[in-house]
């Protein structure tokens, strides 16, 4: 705040700040400058006794929008009002204090490049101008700006420069720089040329965030906020042992930053090239494509996860080297590959682990009546098997509606189904697979996630037996 | 008092489970259950299962996943036969020649005994059982509480995975992932080299890649 009152030499001048306060963290949302200015004035330099200090006291941990206004004196600025709004959270709000606050020198540095890029603008002598910018940011990085509009009135053929003009919009960008994710800032700016002064004179009149439009629904927009927002603050803040404590290491958390990220941050460009099958599956984004990924993490190594993981949160929160986009390319091109690679025995382990406990997990009415006498839950088996997971590459292997827990006894015998495919499975096509998978279904699913009873033995082979018949028809009529 | 016979190996494996926070969870014993010898889903009991079922009548362990369930064997249930029966179908094998005494909790992969390789002593062998639609066998130790020393070996190895550590995705796995815990048990293989588990294997690949990989260890 101090930095904008400093754009003003001027008395009677209002200034409105709006912020989202939580937690203690604020986030400016906008800046105004009212009407008026009564000529320089010298008390310009004092800012409002006490205010840095006694902000964090009014603002206390609640949570909402605050707009308070500071109104310069004779004797110096003066607060004027402080209020509480009633506006929703902005996506780009940071909800978690952090510890190291102020500018880095890189910041500095941008909005400095960025505001002289913009300075060039002339003012007709003796006229009058206006213009509109809007900066690009993502986190604390400026990443660019284009010039919206500009009017002027009076002879253009001469134009006036405005060296202070650098100075007034670094001071008018630089608190904007404390907010969470992709947003633009608009500027607005007025200039004035007295015919007496070697200089234009501008202002910044305005300055406010507005919001990119977001593909998703709005709860999971707001779940990806939340993680990314606590992925900035650790990598920044933490070490790498605290980043795993906090639980953010797990596929889990790994998929769903990274889908989300990739919703709305973007960075397909970064390995579309080299994936060209793997990116579309990733880009549908939302939860289904969360519960993909988290699937196909299962047959990534730990060491490579953990180089993606750093690859990628370096990608959105710092960018990467160009030896670091290669080694990044090197390794969506390898997940590619995995693409319709045959999973190996581990992979088919963990998900099978997984498989289990995502049922269960949803279903837990169920993990307390499909226990069998030895003490084991009924296994879940997998509609299209593991073994044939490789031809349905878009598909969620582990999603709940290919899961269903079977007894072991029901099991066993819809694995001889399999087997007896088994010959043809490498020549067969995916809706071959599917055919076998429906042949299952139909004669076995009145046993599927329900309690085995001895008494239909007799059904369960007489099911055995007319769904061989039909997989060894279905391999009758294979090439 | 019958004196109990010792467990070394499956001893091993409950400080193992204690020193890395495994949970141990165990059944009471039954009052009567079936000695060494005495017929368990149609074959006789190996003694250190004897052993182990007089101490407890069941046992789960457990870390971020589970890692071993024993089998209910006490005076109302026998697990072992449920486990075995429910996969038994006539002389098919695995399950025709084998007892399973313990599984990966609520997976389809089995531990089991094969009565028939037992030793001079009564020892039976162990094997793996994957009961999933790929179905195949490795053996795994040459008597069941050397089968728990392997296994405590391998939790070892577990707790330092950079997998298991991260995101409990491990990157080790029990047993295919350490073919060299398992020659370390020098008659498994010898028992293995000399085709002892051949009429118990399916000829896939899986059993190939297998004795290539203990016997080269």
């Amino acid at each position: 705040m101090r930095g904008v009152a400093s754009l003003v030499d001027e008395a009677e001048v209002e200034l409105t700040f709006r912020f989202w306060a939580q937690d203690g963290a604020l986030t400016l949302l906008s800046w105004k400058r009212g009407p008026g200015g009564t000529g320089r004035s010298e008390g310009m330099d004092s800012w409002v006794p006490g205010l840095d200090a006694s902000l964090p006291l009014y603002v206390g941990t609640r949570m909402g929008e605050v707009v308070l206004t500071v109104r310069g004196e004779r004797q110096g600025w003066r607060l004027n009002s402080f209020t509480w709004g009633d506006g929703a959270r902005p996506l780009e709000a940071k909800t978690l204090p952090v510890r190291r606050t102020g500018m880095s020198a890189e910041t500095l540095a941008q909005a400095h490049a960025m505001a002289s890029q913009l300075s060039h603008v002339r003012v007709p002598e003796g006229g009058r101008a206006a213009l509109l910018v809007d900066v690009r940011l993502d986190d604390d990085r400026l990443l660019g700006a284009e010039t919206v509009r500009y009017e002027s009135q009076g002879d253009s053929s001469i134009g006036v420069p405005s060296p202070s003009l650098t100075v007034s919009i670094t001071q008018a960008l630089l608190p904007f720089t404390q907010g969470i994710g992709p947003r633009t800032v608009r500027l607005r700016l007025e200039a004035e040329h007295r015919r007496a002064d070697g200089h234009a004179r501008w202002r910044v009149m305005e300055a406010e965030t507005l919001r990119p439009e977001l593909p998703g629904s709005p709860s999971l927009i707001a779940e990806h906020y939340a993680l990314y927002e606590r992925i900035l603050r650790e990598w920044r803040e933490e070490t790498a042992a605290t980043f795993q404590q906090a639980g953010m290491a797990s596929a889990e958390f790994l998929a769903t930053w990274f889908i989300g990220s990739l919703a709305l941050r973007g960075g397909l460009a970064l390995f579309e090239a080299v994936a060209p099958r793997l990116a579309p599956i990733l880009a549908r984004g939302g939860s289904e494509a969360v519960a993909w990924f988290r699937s196909f993490l299962a047959r990534i190594r730990p060491k490579e996860r953990e180089t993606f993981q750093r690859l990628w949160t370096k990608a959105q929160t710092q960018g990467l080297s160009a030896a670091e986009k290669t080694q990044l390319r090197k390794l969506l091109a390898r997940f590619e590959e995995l693409l319709d690679t045959k999973l190996d025995e581990e992979a088919r382990k963990l998900l099978r682990r997984q498989a289990n406990t995502d049922f269960y997990k949803l279903r837990p009415e169920l993990a307390k009546t499909l226990v069998d006498a030895a003490g084991s839950k009924y296994p879940v088996h997998h509609r299209i098997p593991l073994e044939h997971a490789h031809r349905f590459p878009e598909m969620n292997i582990n999603g709940s509606a290919n899961l269903n827990a079977l007894h072991s006894t029901v099991h066993e015998r819809v694995n001889n189904v399999w087997t007896a495919f088994r010959p043809a499975s490498s020549k067969a096509s995916g809706g071959e697979v599917r055919q076998v998978a429906d042949i299952v279904d139909r004669h076995f699913q009145r046993w599927y996630d329900t309690v085995y009873e001895q008494a239909s033995e007799t059904a369960l082979e007489q099911a055995e037996k007319a769904a061989l018949r039909e997989v060894r028809m279905l391999l009758a009529r294979l090439p | 008092m019958v004196s109990e016979m010792p467990l070394p190996g499956f001893e091993r494996l409950l400080d193992v489970c204690r020193k890395h926070d495994f949970s141990v969870e165990s059944l009471l014993p039954g009052r009567s259950i079936p000695g060494a010898g005495e017929l368990v889903a149609g074959h006789p009991l190996d003694p250190v299962l004897a052993a182990l079922y007089k101490r407890m009548g069941g046992l789960r362990i457990a870390g971020t996943d589970g890692e071993f369930l024993l089998h209910r064997l006490d005076d109302q249930v026998d697990g072992l036969a449920v486990a075995t029966n429910s996969r038994r179908r006539g002389t098919q094998e695995p399950f025709h020649s084998s007892v399973a005494f313990g599984c990966i909790p609520d997976l389809a992969y089995y531990y089991a005994v094969v009565p028939g390789l037992a030793d001079e002593r009564g020892l039976q062998p162990v094997i793996y059982i994957n009961a999933y639609e790929e179905r195949y066998v490795l053996p795994v130790a040459s008597d069941v509480d050397r089968f728990f020393d392997t296994l405590s070996h391998y939790l070892e190895i577990l707790v330092v995975d950079e997998g298991y550590r991260r995101d409990g995705m491990r990157g080790v796995d029990f047993p295919t992932g350490v073919p060299e815990l398992i020659a370390r048990d020098r008659r498994l293989v010898e028992m293995l080299v000399t085709g002892r588990f051949d009429f118990i294997m399916n000829p896939g690949n899986e059993y190939q890649d297998w004795l290539a990989r203990v016997t080269s260890a």
